[in-house]
């Protein structure tokens, strides 16, 4: 108990030391950019479907000292298509979406580097429409999961020739423990009006990770540019099997407050 | 800098690697196809029991002829004459070139209606249309109204002005013959404004996993009086054997009602509510996934029996009469 006393209070100290970051204040963040939607959902089609989708991002994010604040949603739209069927009519069309928060406190801080950990809570909104059918053409998915987080800043000192080259990178990782899931039953999206499945489920009876890569460029402003990539998967291996992946690609626009 | 790479490799390793996490897609043969539909159906469809089939026999007998090698006419083929075994209007495959059915609930039986004889001879010139109902006055102060299909949206306004216009009237023919059904809440909603007592009028239960007891999330549909312009003196419901799906449960809805009395031929049947899928190579289906019963227990999915049973006898028609109007209209008097 003291060790661990001992090693908070050291990395609180080294935080405090930590030299202004690319990341350090607070920012207002809107994104825009593309979707590459893959997802298998037992209530729609035995058939992976897969497909592309506009997307749009906004966001808050917070960084004093060694705590970091992330609030980011996006949400996207687009159609999809069997992945395996090149000339079927068969398609979905998608509305999807996230909600992300992060609360993260530095444990390491080097020179060019920083590791966060903490605390996520990562939630998955999905809907599709299936342009073939007709009572069951809705099918649904919501993970609203929370758990582990961690992110890693790197900010290099790149010269060349003898120009100094400002940017910065971070990669977050979200591995949440436990989800409550939202989803159609097992023949019928509804019961009562409700969905048909509603339940707590822990890891193991589902999986979702989250990865998301930011290359930062800071403006002469204050303001900064970021490319982020952000991977995202979830998985149900329940009366009807659902799995989905979504890759983002985004163009961040961040204005500091 | 080196690192950096390093970690953005493996960042990209991972975020690829959905593939492996994700189940493998089914292969797109014939024999896939055909076993695709029967477990499908196997685990989800509702009435094996209620109509004593042998899924797995049936499975087996139509699989034999067929190999990886078989045409998409050779599987569609097998498949048609597997789901025809299952005697629901609500089982269809559709592929590109064709769509299997059952359509024997109705063409088995006599038509018991004449569009041409009811709109020259009963409706006449004068009548009214509104929300998809044709309706007037017949002979004696006997109102009428004709639902083609529940398809045809019913709004509250339209109800009123006609359950205002019957006002008067001291008895009702409710026509829903060849209506093969449509949207539920218009089965509800015209029911409402004929129903005098109020209580259950509807059991449902649904498949709620593999196993062949798997039935729950049962429900009780209610109905009471309605509080706006309604009917609730003698009425006839004239029904036939094309009365389906939404029109079956509507007859269901009225059935417990001891002043309307069910007239002519038992409903088609279509007491399941049908959800849709699709084989690997994508030709898309659909199947029955729950049931229906009326407020005593019975099932409903073969049709619902009327009070008088009654057929044309269709050599009225070159007379210009049906015979079912005139019994109701005889009833009414």
């Amino acid at each position: 108990m003291k060790k661990l006393a001992l090693l908070s209070v050291l990395a609180f100290f080294c935080a405090h030391l930590q030299a202004q970051s690319l990341f350090e204040g607070e920012y207002l963040l809107f994104g825009l950019g593309g979707q590459m939607e893959n997802f298998k959902d037992d209530l729609v089609s035995p058939l992976h479907y897969r497909g592309y989708s506009g997307a749009a991002a906004l966001g808050w994010h917070s960084q004093h000292g060694a705590w970091q604040n992330n609030l980011d949603g996006h949400i996207a739209i687009g159609l999809q298509s069997p992945a395996t069927l090149n000339d079927a009519s068969n398609q979905t069309t998608t509305i999807s979406g996230s909600i992300n928060y992060n609360l993260r406190y530095r444990i390491i801080n080097r020179e060019k580097q920083a590791l966060f950990l903490g605390l996520c809570s990562a939630n998955l909104i999905g809907f599709r429409q299936h342009n073939l059918y007709r009572n069951s053409s809705l099918s649904f998915s919501n993970f609203i999961s929370y758990g582990l987080s961690a992110s890693w800043q790197y900010q290099p000192q790149l010269k060349i020739w003898n120009v100094k080259i400002p940017f910065a990178w971070q990669t977050e990782f979200n591995f949440p423990l436990a989800s409550y899931l939202i989803m159609p039953g097992y023949n019928r999206q509804f019961f009562n009006d409700k969905a048909g499945l509603r339940k707590h489920s822990f890891i193991g009876d589902f999986w979702h990770l989250e990865f998301r890569h930011n290359l930062v460029y800071p403006l002469s402003n204050g303001n900064q540019v970021r490319l982020s990539y952000h991977w995202n998967y979830a998985e149900y291996n329940g009366l009807n099997y659902l799995a989905q992946a979504q890759h983002y690609l985004m163009f961040h626009l961040l204005f500091k407050l | 800098m080196r690192k950096l790479i390093s970690v953005l490799i493996l960042a990209l390793f991972l975020g690829s690697c959905e593939k492996v996490l994700m189940r493998e897609e089914p292969k797109n043969d014939p024999l896939t196809n055909y076993d695709e539909l029967w477990q499908r159906l196997n685990d989800r469809y509702a009435y094996f029991q209620e109509k004593n089939i042998n899924w797995d026999s049936l499975g087996t007998i139509y699989r034999a002829p067929l190999s990886l090698a078989s045409s998409d006419e050779e599987l569609f083929s097998a498949l048609d004459s597997l789901l025809y075994a299952l005697r629901d209007g609500h089982v269809n495959l559709f592929a590109p070139f064709n769509i299997t059915r059952n359509w024997e609930w109705y063409l088995g039986s006599p038509q018991n209606f004449n569009r041409e004889v009811l709109e020259r001879n009963y409706l006449g010139r004068d009548y009214k249309i509104a929300g998809g109902i044709r309706y007037t006055y017949l002979q004696d102060s006997i109102a009428y109204l004709y639902y083609s299909s529940f398809s045809s949206n019913l709004s509250t306004e339209q109800l009123d002005y006609i359950f205002n216009y019957f006002k008067d009237a001291k008895g009702l023919i409710v026509d829903v013959r060849d209506n093969g059904g449509g949207n539920l809440n218009n089965a509800f909603s015209l029911a409402q404004r004929l129903v005098k007592t109020e209580g259950i009028v509807l059991l449902t239960d649904e498949k709620i996993g593999p196993n062949p007891q798997d039935f729950g999330n049962g429900l009780q549909y209610s109905l009471s009086p309605s509080s706006r312009p309604n009917f609730t003196k003698n009425t006839i419901l004239l029904t036939n054997r094309s009365c389906y799906s939404a029109t079956n449960t509507f007859a269901a809805l009225l059935k417990s009602q001891a002043h309307i009395i069910q007239l002519g031929d038992t409903t088609g049947g279509g007491g399941g509510l049908p959800v849709d899928y699709e084989l690997p190579n994508g030709w898309n289906y659909r199947f029955s996934s729950t049931r229906s019963f009326l407020a005593t227990g019975e099932d409903i999915e073969m049709g619902v029996i009327p009070e008088i049973p009654l057929n044309l006898d269709t050599s009225e028609y070159n007379l210009g009469r049906d015979g079912l109007i005139e019994a109701a209209l005889a009833e009414l008097n």
